[in-house]
C-alpha cells in the first residue's frame, strides 16, 4: 500500500507545524521521518492516521491512490504505534493484541480458535510466547513496546506509523529492537512510516528518509545518499557531527573523519592536540587551531591511531579529505 | 508456624530502605485505637450490660427493623444514583472545556460544606406540598418530603461529592493516546469506552460508593427534617438510637448502633473486596 502525502498544511494557532508538505511513500517501503522536536514529523504521523486533521482546504491523503483525507481514524487500517506504548493496562497481554480483532463487526469478527492462533503467532514472532497471561506493568519497557507493535499488527494493517518508538528506552534496548524492527519489516513487507530525532536510528532502519525542520521537507532520499550529498547546512549537520566554518559568504562543514592529522609537515593548518580520547573503534582528538582560535574534532580508525599514535600537547598538521560548501542565500 | 515465623522476622530484622516504619506504624495504630477503636469498642461493651435477649428484643422490634430497610437499602441505592451521576459530573468536569467550569467544579464540595440541618430543612421546604418544587410535583401524585422519597433525596445530596472526587482525578490521569491506540485499531465510541475508558475508572468508581453509603448510612441531620419520621413508614436507624438515648436507654441504643456498625462493615467489605478486585491488574 502506497501513501502519498499531497500539499498538506497544519496551523496550531499562528504556529505553522506544518508547510506544504508532499510525500510519496512506495508500497512495501520503510521511510523514516527525521527531524528535531518541533519539526512537525510527529504532527504529520498522525494526520497520515487520521488522529489529526490538516487545516480545511488544505491538500489530501491517499493510499494507494485512494483519498482517504476525510476518513475517520478507524476506518484507515492503519497501525499506529506510540512512544509511550499506550497499551491497555487492565488487560492481559493476549487481550491487548486480540483487542482490534475483538472490536471487529461481528460478522467479520474471527472465531475464538482464529483470534487465538493469530495472537499466538503475534507472541511468537515478537519473541514474547510464553508472555500472555502477564500484564502490560509487569513487563519491561522493551517488551511492552513489541506488544504495542504485535497489537498493530493484529489488525493486518495496510501501513504500519511507528512515533518515536524506541524514544523511551534505554540505548542498549534501543539497537536490539532496531536490528529486530529492521528483519521483521523484511519478513512482513508492511509499509511502515517511522517517525524519529535519532539519525543513527532512521539511516540505519530505514530505506529512504524525509528530513522535517520547521514544517518543511528539508532533504529526501536514500540514507546513503542524503548522508553523502547533503543538500543544506541543517541537513549536513542534524545528520552528524560537523566541524562548522563560515565567513560572511559561505558556510563550509566538514566532517571529524574526513580530517587527517600528520606529526612532520610542512605543509598545511597547524593545530595542538587538546586531548585524545581513544575507546572502541574510533578515536576522539581534539586540536586547537593555532591560526584560528578555534577547537575542531577529529576522529581516527583504530589502525591508524596504531600506526601514528598521539597524545596532548603534540603539534600537528590538519588535512582536510572532504569538505561541504553552502553559501548563504 | 513458619507464617507466623516470617512475620516476626519483618518486624525485626529486614533491612528497610525507608525509614521511619517503626515509628509511623507504631503512631497509626495508637491513633487508630484512639480515635477509632476505642470508641467503637465502647459501644459493644456498653450494650454487653444487657442480656442476650434484651439485646435481641431490642435490635429485632418491628419498628427497628423496619427502619434497618429505609436506612440500608435507601443510602445504598442513593450512593448507586449518586456513582452514575457522579461519573457524569466528573466526566464532564474533566474531559469538556466550558465557561463556569471553575464555579461548577467548586459547588460540588458544597454539600460537605454545608451544616446538614440546613441541607435537610431546605429540601423539605423545597419538596413539600407547598413548596417551590413540590407543588409541581403534587401535581403529578409525588410525594417526596415526609416519605422515604424525601429521605432517598437527602441522601443522594449529601453524598454527591464522593464519586465525583474519587473518579475525577483517575480520569484525569487517563493517557489519551490509550483512547487513540482504540481508536486506529477500529474500535467505535462505545467499544472505546466501555472495553479502555471504563475499567480503569470501576476502581474508583466503588471506592467513590463505598465512601458515598457509608455517609449516607450514618447520616441524620438532613434526612431527619424531610423524613417525616412515622412510624414503619420512614424512620432511619440512627432515628431508633436517637430515641432509645431520649429515654435514657443507652444500653440499648448502642445494641442497635452495633447492628449498624457490623452491617455497614461487612458492606464496606464487600465493596473494597470488589474494589480490589477490579483492580488487580495494577498489581506487579
Amino acid at each position: 500500500m502506497s501513501i502519498q502525502v499531497n500539499n498538506i498544511h497544519k496551523t496550531f494557532g499562528k504556529f505553522k507545524a506544518l508547510d506544504q508538505i508532499d510525500l510519496e511513500i512506495p508500497s512495501g517501503g520503510l521511510v523514516a521521518l527525521l527531524g528535531p522536536s518541533g519539526s512537525g514529523k510527529t504532527t504529520l504521523l498522525r494526520i497520515i492516521a487520521g488522529l489529526d486533521f490538516a487545516d480545511a482546504g488544505s491538500g489530501t491523503i491517499s493510499f494507494n491512490g485512494l483519498d482517504v483525507t476525510s476518513l475517520a481514524a478507524a476506518k484507515r487500517k492503519v497501525g499506529f504505534v506510540f512512544q509511550h506504548y499506550a497499551l491497555f493496562n487492565h488487560m492481559s497481554v493476549f487481550e491487548n493484541i486480540a483487542f482490534g480483532l475483538r472490536v471487529r463487526p461481528k460478522s467479520e469478527q474471527p472465531s475464538e480458535l482464529e483470534i487465538e492462533e493469530r495472537v499466538h503467532k503475534l507472541l511468537k514472532l515478537i519473541k514474547l510466547e510464553n508472555f500472555g497471561k502477564r500484564f502490560p506493568k509487569q513487563l519491561s519497557g522493551g517488551q511492552r513496546q513489541r506488544i504495542a507493535l504485535a497489537r498493530a499488527l493484529a489488525v493486518e494493517p495496510q501501513v504500519l506509523l511507528l512515533d518515536e518508538p524506541f524514544g523511551a528506552l534505554d540505548a542498549r534496548v534501543r539497537r536490539e529492537l532496531r536490528r529486530w524492527l529492521r528483519q521483521l519489516h523484511e519478513e512482513i513487507h508492511v509499509t511502515t512510516i517511522l517517525v524519529t530525532h535519532d539519525q543513527e536510528e532512521a539511516l540505519e532502519i530505514a530505506d529512504e528518509v524525509a528530513i522535517l525542520n520547521h514544517g518543511k521537507i528539508e532533504q529526501r532520499g536514500r540514507s546513503q545518499a542524503v548522508y553523502d550529498f547533503p543538500t543544506n547546512a541543517f541537513v549536513c549537520e542534524f545528520l552528524g557531527d560537523v566541524n562548522s566554518f563560515s565567513n560572511e559568504k559561505q558556510t563550509t562543514l566538514v566532517r571529524p573523519h574526513e580530517i587527517e592529522l600528520y606529526r612532520h609537515e610542512p605543509s598545511g593548518i597547524e593545530g595542538v592536540v587538546r586531548s585524545v580520547n581513544a575507546f572502541g573503534a574510533v578515536e576522539r582528538i581534539e586540536v586547537d587551531l593555532l591560526c584560528e582560535k578555534k577547537l575542531i574534532l577529529v576522529e581516527r580508525s583504530s589502525a591508524v591511531k596504531e600506526k601514528h599514535p598521539l597524545s596532548t600537547g603534540d603539534l600537528v598538521c590538519v588535512k582536510v579529505r572532504k569538505e561541504f560548501i553552502f553559501p548563504h542565500a | 508456624m513458619k507464617s507466623q515465623f516470617s512475620f516476626l522476622r519483618f518486624f525485626k530484622s529486614q533491612p528497610q530502605v525507608i525509614p521511619g516504619f517503626g515509628l509511623s506504624l507504631g503512631f497509626t495504630l495508637f491513633y487508630l485505637a484512639l480515635i477509632v477503636l476505642i470508641p467503637l469498642a465502647g459501644i459493644f461493651i456498653k450494650s454487653s450490660s444487657l442480656s442476650w435477649e434484651e439485646i435481641w428484643m431490642t435490635v429485632t422490634h418491628p419498628r427497628v427493623l423496619h427502619s434497618y430497610k429505609i436506612s440500608f437499602g435507601l443510602s445504598l441505592l442513593a450512593s448507586l444514583i449518586n456513582g452514575f451521576f457522579g461519573f457524569v459530573i466528573a466526566w464532564v468536569l474533566v474531559r469538556y472545556s466550558f465557561p463556569g467550569k471553575r464555579i461548577l467544579d467548586a459547588l460540588i464540595d458544597l454539600p460537605f460544606a454545608l451544616p446538614t440541618a440546613v441541607a435537610g430543612i431546605t429540601l423539605c421546604s423545597l419538596y413539600a406540598p407547598s413548596g417551590w418544587i413540590g407543588r409541581y410535583l403534587e401535581l403529578l401524585g409525588l410525594k417526596v418530603s415526609y416519605t422515604p422519597l424525601g429521605i432517598l433525596l437527602a441522601l443522594i445530596f449529601i453524598g454527591t461529592p464522593f464519586v465525583v472526587r474519587t473518579v475525577q482525578p483517575v480520569l484525569e490521569d487517563l493517557d489519551q493516546e490509550v483512547e487513540e491506540a482504540a481508536i486506529s485499531l477500529g474500535a467505535d465510541r462505545l467499544q472505546t469506552f466501555f472495553r479502555v475508558l471504563m475499567p480503569p475508572l470501576i476502581p474508583p468508581l466503588l471506592t467513590g460508593i463505598a465512601l458515598a453509603f457509608a455517609r449516607a448510612v450514618g447520616e441524620y441531620g438532613s434526612v431527619i427534617f424531610i423524613a417525616g419520621n412515622m412510624p414503619m413508614k420512614s424512620e432511619i436507624t440512627p432515628l431508633m438510637i436517637v430515641i432509645q438515648l431520649e429515654q435514657y436507654e443507652y444500653a440499648k441504643a448502642t445494641a442497635i448502633a452495633g447492628v449498624m456498625l457490623v452491617v455497614s462493615f461487612l458492606i464496606l467489605l464487600c465493596i473494597n473486596l470488589l474494589q480490589s478486585w477490579s483492580s488487580r491488574y495494577q498489581r506487579n
